[in-house]
């Protein structure tokens, strides 16, 4: 069985409590929910749900009547995964009973009986929800700005309505208590269903309505989307260098840098910030029908990663919520361990058909080497950006981000495919021997290491002993075919033509059976508004010039990126990773999913 | 800096090219390591220790190597001989663990390339554990004698075709067509498509230089011709591996002789024709 857990954290959202307002539910607790313009003869039996996505309740209405019962690109009503926690009390605001505070208001969704003014003696109603144990539903018995206006219904499956109620109108709101989990046959889709039943003192009915709501999804940003805050995990000065390159292009994109303090301590240091959670974002339609909503860190299937517990020590809170989704059964020695790793899942950005972007991660064919099967089941449950598998199983760590990166680009999408690229490296080494600089020393200065035990050896090599070592060379054809095949599946899905694809150079070795960057894998970058902050591949000099260095700020200068190198070579690269596996960011995702007709 | 670096090491009896060794001399040279150099002793005891409490983390396998490496050959020997008490006891706690720790140490044992380790590095071959025998047939395949040529090829897993794909001499491309012809389709004729794929790499042979390519052209393309031979028939995954050992040996004249597939096997010769195309 999956193991999910839901937590959370929020600040400020002052959707809902609009939305509650412009349906009726306004400070006045005895307004009613306005039966609007209706023929005063004929009952009225209508549930009114935000389907029209304008971020108020219209009753009546006939944008919001048509699309209230099925969600579609056009119409249909969402409410959230309430699994942040506003009052900060440490417990998710969809696991208690009570709202939490004006901001938790902001996270629920408005639902309203309208009122029948002309209901008659002894008219009752009941209204049912489906799939009740997903939602938490509050009758709001008061001013809708008062948290303590709404009551938990004990009973979401049958509230009986009295006809005082009816006449009245009644005012709801729904929270979600999870997201939608799961594709499997008979797992729950995220859809509720709410109906509503009248009928007369002498059991005569009078009509029925019935609503549909979809939870939201949580959807996984990509690299080319407005970054609001950048992190790394804090080792003090053993990885100080480091963090200052980072620093730097943080400063220049005017983005705060944010050093983890880390659960664990220094006995438990873990520097691959990518990996150990990432962060997603959950919206509804909100006044205006802009998104709303709430950011959400995930924590990877990696149970036993202490670093993972950053979602609750740090993020966890107002407008945070966290996600914490995996198998029981799980293996730390699998390679499928390291593919649940975040560097392993990524983004590909918007484009055409998918208006979201697309999941894309990386995986194999043989048991043990994909990623935990209840995470990957959770992210497609998402629905809303449709997945690429590529197979990573090839490479030693498994993560996509060792051969793709996205940054923003002129063109019609905006943004470019940053690729690895083994032959371009071979070539630059081999036009320098033949130019004569086949002596040039290639990662001067540097060590190869053990850090536990402090012994080292140099890292200085030649780009005639690169050319002339077959084991280095075979692993990096190897390389450049693993990835022209996981290139060309993308390209097939994704469209992307030659001029969209920008390589990055540098060669591959082969570890205890599997392949990784030998040089500095430069294309496992940082992409923060239009800087990059790329690894030192600390390349031959030629004439003063890093030759590899030189090459990247021109190619990468070239698409108008400001760019920054940072050394990542002691604490990063000699364990297999770079700069974009060092750190993490939370970027604007707030985007009309609603609108993506999936 | 990388060659200055093993003939220091080399110099200093850590490594290097060697005669093979029999097991009552490696056992004295582990005895004398043991003697001259304790701490290296005790920096992998260090690592064995770390093993038990918690997983090998992927990304420190690189690193984990390199400081295997750096202790030299005989106190990495001495973990390797049948009955070390540190090995054991890490395989009685976590034999997955063990196994992954075993090859990192067999694989770090045989990119220093010395013949004295033959003997520990051929015993691992038919071992279960992919992780153990795989690593040691790479170090065999690395040693690359005749000897050990000749053990590879006797040795029919597919382990032992993997270390193949790891001797680069000519004379390893016999050993390879025999390999391709007579494995079954499965896992033995994975392993040596991969093995020809490794062995066969275009640009490892230009970086041997100009005559090793040129001595080593014959048996490339017959390796190549073995290949075309059963990617007529070979099943998905095989066939695959075989269109990618084709690619990396990258001989010009592969579409002809890929060409007799046009009418035996449409489809495989249009597989291999598009990835031929597309290749950089």
């Amino acid at each position: 069985m999956p193991r999910r857990t839901f937590r959370s954290r929020h600040a400020l959202s002052v959707g809902a409590t609009a939305l509650l307002v412009a349906a009726g539910c306004g400070d006045d607790a005895t307004r009613p929910v306005p039966a609007q313009e209706h023929d005063a003869g004929a009952p009225i039996v209508d549930l009114v749900v935000d389907a029209n996505r304008n971020g108020a309740l219209d009753p009546g209405a006939p944008d919001e009547d048509a699309g209230e019962d099925a969600f579609g690109p056009a119409a249909g009503a969402a409410f959230l995964a309430n699994v942040d926690d506003d009052d900060d009390d440490g417990v998710p605001d969809a696991e208690d009973a009570v709202v939490n505070g004006a901001a938790d208001i902001a996270d629920l969704a408005p639902l309203a009986v309208r009122a029948w003014p002309a209901a008659p003696d002894g008219a009752a109603g009941t209204l049912a929800v489906e799939n009740a144990g997903h939602v938490r539903l509050f009758r709001v018995a008061g001013p809708a700005a008062d948290p303590a206006s709404y009551v938990e219904v004990v009973d979401p499956g049958a509230v009986e309505l009295a006809a005082d109620e009816l006449r009245e109108g009644v005012r709801f709101a729904i929270e979600g208590r999870e997201f939608a989990a799961s594709i499997a046959e008979g797992a729950w889709d995220g859809t509720v269903r709410v109906s509503l039943t009248v009928h007369r003192a002498d059991g005569a009915a009078v009509g029925a309505d019935a609503v549909l709501l979809r939870v939201a999804p949580l959807l996984l940003q990509y690299n080319t989307a407005p970054a609001d805050e950048v992190y790394y995990s804090d080792g003090g000065r053993f990885n100080a260098g480091f963090a200052g390159g980072v620093q730097a292009m943080a400063d220049a994109a005017g983005v705060p840098l944010v050093g983890l303090d880390l659960p664990g301590g220094f006995r438990d240091f873990d520097p691959w910030t990518q990996d150990f959670f990432d962060v997603g974002y959950t919206s509804i339609p909100g006044p205006g029908g802009a998104p709303v909503g709430l950011h959400v860190a995930v924590r990877s299937a990696q149970p036993d990663r202490t670093a993972g517990r950053i979602v609750e020590t740090h993020f966890a809170g107002p407008d945070w919520g966290t996600v914490f989704v995996h198998q029981d059964d799980w293996s730390g020695e699998d390679h499928g361990y390291s593919m649940n790793s975040f560097g392993n899942w990524d983004v590909v950005p918007p484009y055409g058909a998918y208006p979201l972007g697309r999941n894309v991660w990386g995986s194999g064919e043989r048991a043990g080497e994909r990623p935990d099967a209840a995470f990957v089941d959770f992210v497609r449950a998402q629905r809303v950006q449709p997945e690429i598998v590529l197979d990573t199983s090839w490479l030693l760590v498994g993560h996509v981000d060792e051969v793709f990166s996205w940054v923003q680009a002129d063109g019609p999408r905006g943004w470019r495919l940053l690729v690895a690229d083994p032959t371009l490296a071979r070539e630059m080494l081999r036009q320098l021997s033949e130019l004569g600089h086949g002596d040039a020393t290639l990662f001067s200065g540097k060590s190869w290491i053990d850090w536990d035990f402090g012994n080292e050896y140099p890292a200085d090599v030649t780009v005639d002993e690169i050319l002339g070592d077959a084991d280095l060379m075979a692993a990096s054809q190897q390389a450049q075919l693993r990835t022209d095949e996981m290139l060309a599946e993308l390209r097939e899905e994704t469209g992307l033509a030659d001029d969209e694809i920008t390589p990055m150079p540098f060669v591959y070795e082969d570890v205890f059976g599997g392949l990784v960057a030998h040089q500095p894998g430069t294309v496992n970058l940082l992409h923060v508004n239009g800087h990059v902050v790329v690894p030192d591949p600390f390349g031959p000099v030629v004439e003063g010039v890093d030759v590899f260095r030189k090459d990247v700020e021109d190619r990468l200068g070239a698409l108008g990126l400001r760019v920054f190198f940072a050394d990542d070579w002691d604490v990063y690269h000699r364990n297999l990773g770079e700069v974009h596996c060092g750190t993490n960011v939370t970027r604007r995702m707030d985007l009309r999913w609603w609108e993506s007709g999936r | 800096m990388r060659r200055l670096v093993a003939m220091l090491l080399a110099s200093a009896g850590l490594s290097g090219a060697g005669p093979a060794l029999a097991q009552a001399d490696v056992s004295a040279r582990i005895a004398e390591a043991r003697v001259a150099r304790p701490e290296a002793f005790a920096r992998l005891r260090g690592i064995v220790d770390a093993a038990r409490l918690a997983p090998l983390e992927r990304r420190s396998l690189r690193s984990l190597a390199a400081q295997m490496r750096a202790q030299g050959l005989y106190p990495m020997l001495a973990l390797l001989q049948p009955g070390a008490p540190e090995l054991a006891a890490l395989r009685a706690e976590h034999p997955r663990r063990a196994a992954v720790l075993e090859g990192l140490l067999l694989d770090a044992v045989g990119r220093l390339r010395d013949p004295a380790a033959s003997d520990t590095l051929r015993a691992a071959v038919s071992r279960a554990e992919p992780e153990v025998a795989e690593a040691a047939a790479r170090g065999v395949g690395r040693l690359c004698l005749d000897d050990d040529l000749a053990f590879l090829e006797a040795n029919g897993s597919p382990a032992a075709t993997s270390g193949l794909g790891f001797c680069r001499r000519p004379a390893t491309g016999a050993a390879l067509q025999r390999r391709l012809v007579a494995a079954p389709e499965g896992p033995a004729l994975v392993a040596a498509a991969q093995a020809a794929g490794n062995w066969g790499s275009s640009w490892a042979w230009e970086a041997l230089g100009p005559e090793a390519g040129s001595a080593s052209l014959g048996e490339r393309r017959a390796v190549a011709q073995a290949l075309v031979a059963r990617l007529a028939t070979a099943p998905a995954e095989a066939r695959t591996e075989i269109v990618r050992a084709l690619l990396l040996l990258d001989l010009p004249e592969t579409p002809e002789l890929a060409a007799p597939l046009d009418e035996s096997a449409p489809e495989a010769a249009a597989l291999l024709r598009a990835r031929w195309n597309a290749r950089r």
